[in-house]
Order: structure tokens, then sequence, then C-alpha cells
């Protein structure tokens, strides 16, 4: 098997090639480039694909227990400092290679239907093809500085497929705000990498881990400067996988297609942070004040997430929200040191949060015959219902979606979920009592969600419904007439509110009645996902858990078999959990399907949860004023300092070497004998000083 | 004794350059005293050139020579004089080539200025290889006097006069002065001339430490200053450059300067090395006041020649630099940066020359949007004064990273830090003449430029100002990149100079932090 | 007659002579001065030579050297006053500034 290792390097460089030759391409030769759409989508699959068989048969490879394969080369060295690069194929990383591979390469498929009338088409293709590449170098690097490196790839390709419809205001506002927020987070990583090579001189893993430990044992180090370098570490995987505090980015994300909202925000990128804290497990371990900072984030991550997203009207925000809710579970699992756990909730999630997100992809598309191309009123549900009879495949899909996020078995869902509540139970009971709330809530409001989006009456032509969500979004632009805020005159009632018409999309002209299931390439993807959202969940069960024996953190001993006692612990935590999943869907069917209770009157009732829910916590607003607007501030003062002193003080010399010389030049006042007397006089100076010393 | 075992026994053979020297002169006068005024003004300065150019071949064969001692010690013809007889010898011819339009502009005969040129430069050259203080004397009396003569051969001219008087009272004095340091060596080393015997004849008398020796040397500094035109002995420079003709502040400027310098290593290593410290600590007094002051006044002057004046006592401060550590690459840089200053100097020269001949003026505000009038003109000058200044990929660039280099290594960090800012300083007023000539816009020309006259090479004398003006454009341009011939040139002349190696390693074996420590006391 | 007596009377003239160098108005009175400095040095050289080198007297060789030297010197620095009082009529030191600053 040794001939799949050593071409184990070709899984990123594929989609790199790929990425490359159609970006090239598009500089070049842009409108014969363009015009070739299918070609280049055709390409650009196949080289996923290919890449995709190679993860299969690496992790077939590893699962028939091969040992880990390790190949690097020296890139750089100086004196005793070595930075090698390479890769490395061992359980986590082929496991996590055939994640990104296969959903990459179903949202490739996926896309040839969405973005079909879009202009961007080609330039699509190849930004996906380029993340593709980054995130699997990321996870097949070997040591923290590759780490990185792909890190802030991954961070730049994100920044592209935000602002892949640049033109408009949102899309380019959001696109800044992910790459600022990430950026934040990546400078905390890159100053812990640093803080942990000039401690430990290693970049690899274990031996970081290894020698941190010995450092605070033996007290060359305290342990506050360890955690310090961890808590640094963590800071990456909190931009990136959308963590309190730095999670602003992740809704307003959702401004991209929603192909890449499918990969990239939550399947793969957002899924690198827990990925790192699973490479980096040595280390945690072995500073336990930073496995708390971890589990705690984690969990109060998942409950904001879940708290805003029951408020949340716009479908995809909605998901994105839950998305930032089941990645805390990821964080609280490798924070309580569950990382079998962890990772097999990563695993779940990115497939049945994939089918999710392209579902609702295709319920946009859907809903774009009807109401136009404004994401205000083709992303909100207060649009939709009953697009079960127009789009079947679609709602029995996110059903499936639905089922396994909310932890019902035998979805995927419901056996990492358990695994990681079961985990925080022995670790910390109020940690395990967020989780369980936070379950319940995360089964309210997905099928909340379900039901307003495929049951009940079509309101997509509702002119009531239509006005309201006009005037709201008016509000929302009244807010912004300030000093940059848009043209009044640009805002009429013809154009698209708050959205610039994207210059190539071809409009259809018409608007239909009634929507349609989308193209198969939309809906196969869709089909082929439900498959690991319902039975992947089985190879990690308590009965034989062959996930945990695959992949677990290193130095630990684990069994296949089951204990008896853990299998009676099990069935309580499940029946609690699975008994308030049900709890949270019986009251969302009651709310939104039968109607039974009234939102808007409960919303009434607490104005201030639902405001605070509403307005996602008013992170947002505390971050502008704080950070942007107080940064501005900050940056006119030095600049004041800037222009007067360090300015004035070169100013002051040049202007004293003038004046000086200015001064100087009187000396040769013309006379000989002057001149004469200075040199006689010179000397004898010279004398008697040289004479003294 | 008949002539040959006479000249075997003086080594006659190591002064042929200097003989060429004598024979050109006496073609000169010869010739003109024949022909005439007028006539010999078309042969001779290309007669002189041929001699000097004869001579630097004689040189080159000279160069690694097995017996450089030659007349019963009295003349060394070491590497090190070969390289510097050879700087003189080129700068004169440098200085005729730009002189012979000038010459003749001013009314006076051309024959006689050469003569007297060229004894300058015999003087210069056997100064540079002078052994024994007598020769000393009267090298450095040659050299000096002919100077004074140059300088006032515009004898129409008030301020030609005013500056030669200047000059030779302060270098009457100074030469006075000298003497006396060096009489006081004849007595304290009991009687010896020679200079590699005095500092043994003074070791033997037990006078090492003594109060005379100090005053010997600082007196024999003094006249080494004023050569090189050091602060505080520099107060004849501007005035001597201002008045003088130009192509003779040209031949001052680099000749005169090098023979000093050449003077001032051959003296202070043969002769003083046993109160080496002390004059190393004077002479970077010397470096230091002359770097600033140098530097500093240059940025307050309105007239081209002054300016170049303290612009060149500023350069002797850089050059001091390689003098005052004492290493082999600190000779060595000094070798290698009056190579480049030769050609940089001698076309910034040209330049100004070529100015006045066309406009008659010397003002710096006359110079404003040459640019539009005389490209090449413009041209020349702004790659000579940004070579002066520094700027790569000039020669002067390399030069004075040479010199900055060699004084770091030797660990002169205060004097290397000094001549950076200064270097810094000097860019602003050299910079400031290329801004004038190239930016101003066609309204804000000088009067002189408005009414520049057509450019014409045809009249007499114009042709080789052409050529020296291209040449020495070339010279300093390419001579930095491609400078690895004339380093390997430096670097020979100094490592296989018997004299400085001897200096140098006592001085090692001694104590090495000495040399290395140095005048960082400051 | 000690050495030191020589060397006295040679530091004593080149005081004088530096003296008259600087204060004099009249040029031809700071020439004279000049060739006094010189003088002063001819008789260091000669005391020393005496005392010190009577085999081979390189002092008074020396000495004859000074002196021709001494006397081109004057020469020329005669002609350059003569050429100045042609052009400005006076040979008052204090009067030839033109050249300043």
């Amino acid at each position: 098997m040794e001939p799949i290792y050593q071409y184990a390097w070709l899984i990123p460089v594929l989609p790199l090639a790929g990425a490359m030759l159609v970006g090239l391409g598009l500089i070049s030769f842009n409108k014969d480039v363009n015009r070739l759409r299918k070609v280049n989508s055709i390409l650009i699959v196949s080289l996923i694909g290919a890449a995709m068989t190679l993860s299969f048969g690496l992790l077939w490879s590893q699962i028939q227990g091969h040992a880990p394969y390790n190949q690097s080369f020296e890139w750089a060295s100086a004196g005793d400092f070595h930075l090698s690069m390479g890769y490395v194929i061992d359980p986590l990383s082929s496991l996590m290679l055939v994640i990104v591979t296969t959903v990459a390469f179903l949202v490739m498929v996926y896309t040839d239907g969405y973005m079909a009338h879009d202009s961007g088409y080609v330039r699509f293709y190849a930004y996906l093809s380029l993340f593709s590449s980054s995130m699997l170098g990321l996870v097949i690097s070997p040591n923290l500085v590759q780490v990185y490196i792909f890190w802030e790839l991954v961070g730049m390709c994100s920044y592209l497929l935000i602002g892949f419809w640049f033109y408009r205001k949102a899309a380019a506002d959001a696109c800044q705000k992910a790459f600022v927020t990430n950026r934040v987070g990546d400078f905390g990583l890159l100053l812990g990498i640093l803080g942990l090579y000039w401690s430990t001189r290693s970049f690899e893993f274990d031996v970081i881990g290894d020698r941190l430990q010995d450092l605070v044992a033996t007290g060359s180090m305290s342990g506050f400067v360890a955690g310090l370098f961890a808590i640094l570490v963590f800071l990456g995987p909190v931009a990136k996988s959308a963590q309190f505090p730095l999670h602003v980015w992740l809704p307003d994300a959702m401004e991209g297609p929603t192909p890449i909202s499918a990969l990239i925000h939550a399947a793969t990128m957002v899924a690198a942070g827990v990925f790192l804290i699973a490479r980096m497990f040595p280390m945690f371990e072995g500073v336990p004040a930073s496995m708390d900072v971890i589990a705690w984030t984690g969990a109060f991550t998942a409950f904001l997430g879940a708290s805003i997203a029951i408020t949340q009207n716009d479908i995809k925000k909605g998901l994105a929200y839950s998305t930032m809710s089941q990645l805390g579970y990821m964080v609280m699992a490798m924070g309580v040191g569950a990382y079998s756990a962890g990772l097999f909730h990563l695993m779940t999630h990115a497939y049945f949060k994939a089918m999710l997100f392209l579902g609702s992809g295709s319920v946009i598309h859907g809903m774009e015959e009807v109401v136009g191309h404004d994401p205000v009123y083709a992303q909100d549900m207060r649009m939709m219902g009953g697009l079960r009879k127009y789009m079947p495949m679609t709602a029995i899909t996110f059903l499936i979606g639905t089922l396994a996020i909310s932890g019902i078995p035998p979805f995927a869902g419901f056996w990492s979920k358990d695994e990681i509540l079961g985990a925080s139970f022995a670790a910390n009971p109020v940690l395990w009592a967020i989780g369980y709330l936070t379950a319940g809530a995360t089964a309210f409001y997905m099928f909340r969600m379900y039901f307003s989006t495929f049951e009940g009456q079509f309101r997509g032509t509702n002119a009531t419904v239509k006005q309201t969500l006009k005037n709201e979004q008016l509000q929302k632009m009244g807010l912004a007439f300030g000093p940059g805020a848009m043209n009044p005159k640009e805002l009429t009632m013809d154009t698209a509110i708050g959205e610039a018409v994207d210059p190539g999309h071809d409009d259809h002209g018409h608007h239909a009645e009634k929507p349609h299931e989308s193209p198969w390439t939309m809906t196969l993807p869709l089909l082929i996902l439900a498959v690991p959202s319902t039975l992947v969940g089985l190879v990690g069960t308590p009965f034989g858990n062959y996930f945990e024996a695959f992949i677990h953190a290193p130095g630990e001993a684990v069994h296949l078999a089951a204990e008896a006692e853990g299998l009676s612990e099990f069935y309580v935590m499940a029946g609690s959990s699975v008994g308030i999943s049900l709890i949270g869907i019986t009251l969302a069917s009651l709310m939104y399907l039968r109607g039974k209770i009234d939102p808007s009157a409960i919303a009434a009732k607490i104005p201030f949860l639902y405001n605070l829910s509403l307005n996602k916590w008013y992170f947002d607003e505390i971050y502008d004023e704080l950070f942007v607007r107080g940064s501005r501030r900050l940056a006119r003062q030095v600049l004041e300092v800037d222009s007067k002193v360090v300015d004035g003080v070169v100013n002051l010399a040049g202007l004293a070497t003038l004046l000086s010389g200015e001064g100087l030049k009187y000396f040769e006042n013309g006379r000989a004998q002057f001149y004469a007397l200075i040199i006689f006089v010179a000397v004898l100076g010279l004398v008697i000083f040289s004479g003294a010393t | 004794m008949d002539f040959a075992t006479l000249a075997a026994q003086l080594n006659a053979g190591t002064i042929v350059p200097e003989g060429i020297v004598i024979v050109t002169i006496l073609l000169v006068i010869v010739g003109d005293l024949i022909v005439g005024r007028s006539v010999s003004a078309r042969w001779t300065p290309y007669l002189a050139i041929g001699g000097l150019l004869l001579a630097v071949l004689a040189l080159y064969q000279r160069w690694d020579s097995t017996s450089p001692i030659s007349f019963f010690g009295e003349f060394n013809a070491d590497n090190l004089s070969v390289v510097f007889r050879g700087i003189i010898a080129l700068s004169a011819a440098g200085t005729i080539l730009m002189s012979i339009r000038y010459v003749e502009q001013s009314g006076t005969s051309l024959a006689e200025f050469l003569t007297i040129l060229l004894t300058a430069v015999l003087g210069g050259m056997f100064l540079a290889g002078s052994d024994e203080l007598v020769s000393v004397y009267v090298s450095l009396e040659t050299l000096s006097i002919s100077s004074y003569l140059l300088t006032g051969y515009t004898k129409r001219d008030p301020r030609s006069n005013e500056a030669a008087l200047k000059y030779l009272l302060i270098g009457a004095s100074s030469s006075a002065i000298f003497l006396y340091g060096a009489s006081l060596l004849y007595g304290l080393s009991g009687g010896e001339t020679r200079l590699s015997a005095i500092s043994a004849g003074i070791a033997t008398a037990g006078l090492d430490q003594s109060i005379g020796l100090v005053i010997a040397l600082v007196f024999a500094i003094a006249g080494i200053a004023f050569k090189i035109a050091a602060v505080p002995f520099h107060q004849w420079t501007p005035d001597v450059y201002e008045g003088s003709p130009t192509p003779v502040v040209a031949f001052l400027s680099v000749g005169s300067k090098a023979a000093g310098f050449a003077l001032a290593i051959r003296l202070l290593v043969t002769a003083f090395p046993l109160v080496t410290e002390q004059w190393q600590f004077v002479m970077t007094a010397l470096a230091i006041l002359s770097m600033v002051l140098g530097n500093v006044v240059a940025l307050a002057q309105t007239s081209m020649k002054r300016l170049l004046a303290y612009s060149s006592i500023g350069q002797a401060g850089f050059i001091m630099i390689g003098l005052v550590i004492g290493t082999d690459a600190g000779y060595a840089s000094m070798v290698f940066y009056l190579m480049i200053y030769l050609f940089m100097n001698l076309g910034a020269f040209t330049c100004i020359i070529l100015f006045t001949l066309r406009t008659g003026t010397d003002q710096i505000s006359e110079y404003s949007g040459l640019y539009q009038k005389d490209p090449l003109l413009t041209l020349a000058l702004s790659i000579c004064l940004l070579s002066l200044g520094g700027i790569p990929p000039l020669a002067g660039f390399f030069g004075k990273l040479y010199l900055f280099w060699a004084g770091w290594q030797a660990g002169a960090y205060p004097l290397v830090l000094l001549g950076l800012v200064t270097s810094v300083i000097s860019i602003y007023y050299y910079i400031r003449v290329v801004k004038m000539m190239v930016v101003k816009e066609p309204q804000e020309m000088s009067d002189s430029v408005k009414n520049y006259p057509a450019i014409r090479w045809d009249l007499q004398g114009m042709r080789p100002l052409q050529v020296g003006l291209v040449m020495t454009l070339v010279a300093t341009t390419i001579a930095g990149i491609l400078s690895n011939p004339l380093f390997t040139l430096a670097n020979n002349s100094v490592t296989q100079t018997p004299m400085l190696q001897a200096a140098q390693k006592p001085a090692v074996q001694v104590s090495k932090d000495e040399t290395v420590r140095l005048p960082i006391a400051l | 007659m000690q050495l030191q007596y020589f060397l006295l009377i040679a530091a004593a003239l080149f005081c004088i002579g530096i003296y008259g160098l600087i204060t004099s108005r009249n040029a031809v009175r700071v020439l004279m001065s000049i060739e006094l400095m010189l003088n002063a040095v001819n008789l260091n050289l000669m005391a020393f030579s005496n005392y010190l080198d009577a085999d081979e007297i390189k002092g008074q060789v020396f000495t004859i050297f000074v002196i021709t030297i001494a006397a081109a010197e004057a020469a020329v620095g005669l002609a350059i006053v003569l050429a100045i009082y042609r052009n400005r009529d006076t040979v008052d030191m204090e009067q030839f500034n033109l050249l300043k600053w």
C-alpha cells in the first residue's frame, strides 16, 4: 500500500492545479474561459473526484491498521533552526480527508445547478477548488507552521467566497468582517505558536505537548505562561470555529452563495478549529486550566447559538446559528477531554449540516423563481411554507437532517451528541445541563424551521407578508441614514432594496406563481448526503465504538466492546436527551404547525429576551462601538503624535544643521593672519592636550 | 666611478617615472621657447599628457619591484608609493585636459602653466616615495611652491592674487612648523634623518615618552593636516579654491591631497610608531572636526567652487577614518577611495569649468534649469555630485562603503556613525545642485542659462575638455560596479608594502585589543 | 655652551617669527617673519648636527637645503606680493579679504 501514501501529496495538489489553471485562464482569456462553463466545472469536479478516491484509499488503508505515514522535507534552515514541510497520514487526517473531499465533491456537483445562471460560474469553481486544496493541505499538515500557512489560506478563500458577489455592499462588508475577525484569532494563534516554539523549540504537536508538560513540572516555566500560550493557540479555533467572542462573522458569512455556506461554514472550514484542537490535544491536556476555558467557551457558544436561532427568520441565518451552536458542542467535547466524541460529532455534523444548507439552497432557488432575486424575500421563512408539495425531495432530505441534528435515534446526530453529553456529565454536571437545555432548544428551532418552510400554506404570493418584510428592511435602512449610508435616491421600490443588481445575472423577467423542485444536479447531492446523515452514526455507538477505536486521543488505550455499567448510564442519558428533544419538537409543532400557541404573543410577553435574541445579543453593536470606533479614535491620536512629534524632531534636526552651517561659515573671515593664528593656537592646544595624556 | 655603476648603486631605476616627467618639463620649456607661445599652445598640452601617461606606464612596470629602496634609503618605491604616484600623475593628466581652453581664454601662457603644473606633479610624486626628512621637505616644498604659483597664475584677477597670497602665507607657516618638527625628530633620534632609522634612534636614546617627541609629532601633523586640508588647518581651502583658476583647484583637490595622504601614511607609520596611540588620537579628532565642519558649512555656500572646497574638507575627513584605524583594510580603503575620488572630483571640476567657460559665472543659483539647455553637462555633473554624495550604484558609494566597513571592522564605531551622519548631510547639498539643474521649470531658469550659448565643441581646447568629461563620467559610473580591479590594486598596494605590514604585525601581537579599542576612548 | 641654549634661542626666534606673522600689517613684513621662522629651524638643525651628529653632519646638509628652499619661497612670495600690489595698489594685509565666508 506504499504507493498510495507516496502520492498522498496529490490530494491537495490536484484541486490546486485545477484552480490555478482556471484562474490563469480567467486572467488571460477571460471571455473565452467564461464561455466554456461546463468544461471548467467538469475539470474541477473530476480533479476533486480523483482526490476523493485517493482519500478513500488512504482511509481504507488506515482502517486496516496501517501505521501512520509521515513524509517531510526540510524547507528552511538557519543554524539550528529547522523548518520542515510535508504531510502526515494518520487516522485523524485520513478521516478529515474523506470528509472534506466528499462534501466538496457533492457541493461542486450541486453548484452546477445552483450557480447555473450566475455570471461568475467559472470563477466560483476556481475559488471552490482553491479552497478545497487549502483545506486538504491543512488536514495533512505535520507541524504547526504548515497548519498556520494553510489556516491563513482557508481564511483567504473564505474571504473570496463570502464576498463572491462583491458588488453587493452587504457581501463586501461581510467578507471583510469575516477576514478581520479571523485575523484576530490568527494573531493569537501565531503568538501562541511562537511562544510554544520559544519555550519548547519545536513545532511538532506531540513534542510540544511533552516538553511543555516537562517545563511546567520542573518549574522552569510558570503554569501561567503555559496556560497563556495554550489560550493564545486556542484563539485560532475560537475565530475559525465561530466561538464566543469571535463568532460574529459566521452569520454575516451567509451573504455568500449557499454552496459555500454548506462547504465552508458548515462542514469543513469551521471544523478546522476543532481539528486544530484535536491535533494540539497533547498540549492542551497538559494545561488543565486551558481545557476548562475550552470547555466553558464551547458550552457558552452552544447556548448562545441556540438562543439566537430560535428567533431568526432568515433560513440561512438560522442554520448559521445552529452551526455555531453545534461547533460549541464539539469544542466543549474537546474541552472535557472527550476527544473521539468531539471528532465524531464533527463528522456527523459535517454531513447533515451540509445537507441542510444545500437543502436551504434548494429552497431559496425555488423561492427566487417566485419572489425575485432579493435575499430579503427569498430567504425569509415568513414568505415560505407548504413547500413540501412543490419540492418533495428537498423536503424529505431536510427532514432527515432536522431529525439528525435534533438527536433522534437512529440518525447520526443522536449518537454523537449523546456521547458528548455523557462525557460532559462525567466532567461537570453544569456543562451537561447547558448542553442538555441547548439540545432541547436545538430540536425546537430546527423543527420550527422545518415547519415554517415546508408545512402549512405557501405564503410566497402573500402581499401582506411582503409588505411587512419591506417595512422592516426600510426601518433597518433608516437606521443607516447617517454618514456613510446609502444615497436615498438609490432606494427605489423597483430595484432590490439594499442591493445593486447583479450585472451578469440574467433576469427571468417573469415571476412564477409556484416554486418547483430543483434540478437533479441539486437534488442528487441531497439524496446522497442523506445516507451518511442517517447511517454514519452507527460506527460510533456505545455498543461497539469503532470510531473511538479508530480515532482516539494519542496516548489513550481503547477497548472496542461496551462495558455493562457504561451501557446503563447510556440508556439514562439517551432517554433524557431524546425526551427533551421530543419536548422541543412538540412545542415547535404546536406553535408553527398547528398554530395552537401564538409565537408573537410569547414574544410580546418577554420583549427584552425576545429583542436580545433577535438582535444577536447586541454583540455587533458592542464590537462596533468598542473596537471599530475605538481603534479609529486611537488611530487619529497616533496620527497627531506622528505628525507633530516624530516629524517635528526630524525637521528640527535638519533645521539645526542648516543653521549651524550658516553660523559656522563666519569663521572664514578672509583674513590670512587670522588663519595663521588659528593654526598656531591649534598646534599649541594639541601639544598641551597630547602632552597631558 | 662611472655613471652606470653609480646609477646601479643608487638604484636610480626607481625614479624613472619621475625622470620621464622631468624630461617632459624640459621639452615643454624648451619647445615653448623655440616655437613661441601661440604655436606651442597647440602641442605642449598633448606632449605633457603623453609624458604623464608614459610615466604611469613606467610606474606600472615598477609594480612589485624587488628592490624598492634607492638613493641610500632616501626614496622608497614600494607598491604604496607606486599607487600614489599613479594617482598624482593621472590627476595632473586630467587637469591638463580641462585647462587647455581655460588658460587660453584667460589670456595667459599655456606652456608656462604646464611647466609649473608638471613641477608640482614632480614634487608630489617624489613626496609619495620620500623616505627621509630632507627629501620629504624638498619634495613638499616643490609641490607647495608650484601650487602657490599655480594659484596666482591669472595675475590680472585680484581674487587669484589674494588666493595665492593666502596660500603662500598659510603654507609657508605650516611648512615652517613641519620643518621645526622635523628638526626635533632629527635631534631626538640622535642625528638620524631616514624615517626608518628615526624611531630606532629615539628608542635607543630612551626618549620615547618625552614631550619632545609629542611636540615633534604635533608639528608634523600640522604640516600634514595643512596639505590634506583637515580642520582646524583648513582655513585656506575655501578661499584658495574660490580664487584660483578652476583647473588648478582640480589638481589641488586631488593631486595635492593624495600627496598629502601619502606623506601622512609614510611619515606617521614609519617615523612615529612609538606614539601610535597619540597620533591616532589626534588624527581622530581632526577627522571628526573635518567631517562635521566640512559638511555642515558646505550647506551654506552659494559658490560652486567654495562648495566643493568644503566638500573636499569633508571627504578628507572620511579618508582619515581609514588612516586612523591602522589596519590593512583601512589603508586599502584609503587608497581605493582616493582612486575613485580622482575620477569624481575631476569630473565635477570639468563640468564646472565647462559651465564657467560658457556662462562666466560660478554661483550655484545660476545653474537652475540647465537640463533644458545642456543635457550632457547636467548628466555629467549630476553623476559626479551624486557619486561624491555616495549614492549607489556609483563609484563613490562603494568607496564610502569600503571605508566605513573597514572602520566598523576595526571597532571605530563612533567614527563610522559620525561618518554616516555627515554623509547624509552631504547628500543634501549635492542633491540641491542636481535639483537646481534638473527639476526647475523653464520659467525658473537662471539668466545665465537663458542666455546659454550654442554648444560648440570645435574651439581649441574644447575637444580635450569633452574627452575628459566623458572619460571621468564613464569612470565614475562603472568604477563602482566593476570596482574589482581597483579594489585588488588597493589591497595589493597595502598588503605588499613591507612598511605597513611591519607596522601592523607588532601592533597586533603586542596588544590585540589596543588596535581594536582605538579612539573609542572618545 | 650646552645644546639647550641653542635650542632655546631657536625656539625664541621661532616664536618671534610667529608673532610677526600674525600681527604684521605689511605683507613684506609677513614674508620676513616667515624667513625668520625658517632660520630658527636652521639654528635648531645646526645645533643638533653639531652636538649629536658630528661625523655625518646631516643637519648641516639639511640646513643648506632649507636655506635654498627658503630663498625660493621668498622669491615666489615677493612675486605674489608684487602682483597683488599691481592690482590693488596696497600691501596692507587687512585689505585682502575679498574671499571670505
